[in-house]
């Protein structure tokens, strides 16, 4: 097999003549793993652990101690399935095992899957948060509160990883001016506990540092768990610095989280610690605003209404004026005009006695006149009788003279 | 207040003035008091605002 491949090897003498690619390496495991039957087991018995849907397929890795194979459940042979496998779930699965050679991966295609109960891990974790949560450490009461502002963040986290830049990234997008301590710790393996405690305590012992986070990116299960471990939770609920956690994506929790005094969901998510600056920028300006309105309404308003005053005080005091002026005024119009009709009156009277006077005067007037017309009738009447009786002699004279006359005459 | 007063308490306390303010109940000495408080409160806030320099270090 190995002189395949001779022809594809470089001009470098690797002192040996068995050289091959991995493509060849792959395909050789691949012929192995077909042909080796005691691989062929009935059922394989693990814990769950990062199960996850992908286009209608269930993947998932077989936990058992410290190994694990991958295995896939495709959409077709999802309803044939016992049950469906997940988180934490202990199961045992039936299928046969295939090597992809493109990877150099084993997996298991899944035929069926059988519910085994709880995983061992999943008891362990329940123990792990009773015994929190009979210190006390899950308690909302005991929570701190987050600084509204914070000056100086600590990041514990892996200096390299993608989540310290989104973090970071995070943060200072909302708020530019927010100092960072990034301070490294293993996020998985064997040493990441401890430096995970260690960077915590170092972070909390910084007096400059107002709020620790601890974060790291998504994985598999079997990497978070470090954050299900007691003694990283009791560190991180013991700070005296507020803490917040985000680990792995939106649907992982762990431990840390609930201890934590805040819990966000991904490192890109960290940026929620803190306030976005152009927002409280506008806050107060629009609170300046709003106070200087409120001012200058109130400023307004007093004047207007210290006008008013004024102008009902003048009011108030030119109608009382007026009224008082208006009563003298009255007061002495009455006067002059009883003075003047008693003047009239006097006039009056004086008047009406001369008129009387004169009155009588005429009358006295009339009398005499009616007496000496009544004399001067007499007289004239007399002189008309005396005449009448002179007519009447001369008349009868000349009667009788006509009377002599025509005696004569006829005689 | 002081420049260690949280932010929110010092907004509470523009908010307060504004609705003292706006209540009309205050005579212009009190008002004038009121807003000098809130423009110190908001001079504040403003210097509130500058908390670093952004920088990041790494530990």
């Amino acid at each position: 097999m190995a002189d395949a491949d001779l022809s594809q090897a470089v001009d470098v003498d690797l002192d040996s003549d068995d050289v091959v690619t991995v493509e060849t390496l792959n395909d050789e495991i691949a012929n192995l793993i077909d042909d080796q039957t005691d691989l062929n087991h009935d059922y394989v018995v693990g814990d769950v652990s990062g199960c996850r849907d992908s286009n209608g397929h269930v993947h998932f890795d077989l936990v058992s101690g410290e190994a694990s194979i991958h295995c896939v459940l495709f959409g077709f042979r999802r309803s044939r399935a016992n049950i469906e496998p997940e988180e934490e779930m202990r199961v045992a699965v039936r299928g046969e095992l295939s090597f992809y050679e493109p990877q150099g991966s084993c997996s298991i295609l899944v035929t069926d899957v059988v519910d085994m109960g709880e995983s061992d891990y999943s008891q362990i974790y329940a123990e792990s948060k009773q015994l929190l949560a009979e210190d006390g450490l899950l308690a909302d009461e005991r929570k701190q509160s987050l600084p509204e502002l914070p000056g100086t963040i600590g990041i514990v986290t892996s200096a390299d990883s993608d989540a310290r830049v989104d973090a970071v990234t995070a943060l200072h997008s909302r708020y530019p001016d927010v100092d960072i301590k990034v301070q490294h710790a293993s996020v998985q393996g064997p040493d990441a506990l401890q430096e995970l405690m260690s960077g915590v305590a170092t972070l909390d012992e910084d007096a400059t540092v107002d709020v620790i986070i601890v974060t790291r990116g998504g994985g598999a299960d079997k990497t978070l768990r470090v954050f299900n471990e007691t003694p990283i939770c009791r560190v991180i609920a013991n700070t005296d610095t507020p803490t917040a956690v985000g680990i792995g994506h939106e649907d992982d929790r762990t431990l840390a989280d609930e201890v934590a005094d805040h819990r966000f969901m991904t490192p890109t998510h960290a940026g929620e610690i803190v306030p976005e600056r152009a927002a409280l920028e506008s806050e107060f300006e629009q609170l300046s605003t709003t106070l200087n309105t409120a001012y200058q309404t109130t400023v307004v308003n007093q004047l207007t209404a210290h006008a008013t005053a004024l102008d009902n005080a003048y009011q108030s005091t030119v109608t009382a004026r007026l009224q008082e002026l208006g009563a003298s005024l009255d007061h002495a119009a009455e006067r002059h005009i009883e003075a003047e009709l008693m003047s009239l009156e006097s006039r009056l009277e004086t008047a009406y006695q001369t008129l009387q006077q004169e009155k009588e005067h005429e009358e006295e007037l009339e009398e005499t006149v009616e007496e000496v017309r009544d004399e001067a009738e007499t007289e004239a009447q007399a002189r008309i009788e005396a005449t009448q009786r002179r007519y009447r002699l001369v008349i009868a004279g000349l009667v009788l003279l006509v009377l002599i006359l025509t005696a004569l005459y006829i005689l | 207040m002081t420049q260690e007063t949280p932010i929110s308490d010092k907004v509470d306390r523009i908010e307060t003035i504004v609705d003292t303010l706006e209540n009309g109940d205050v005579s212009l000495e009190e008002a004038e008091e009121l807003h000098e408080e809130g423009q110190t409160l908001l001079e504040a806030l403003q210097d509130d605002l500058d908390v670093g320099d952004g920088t990041v270090t790494e530990q």
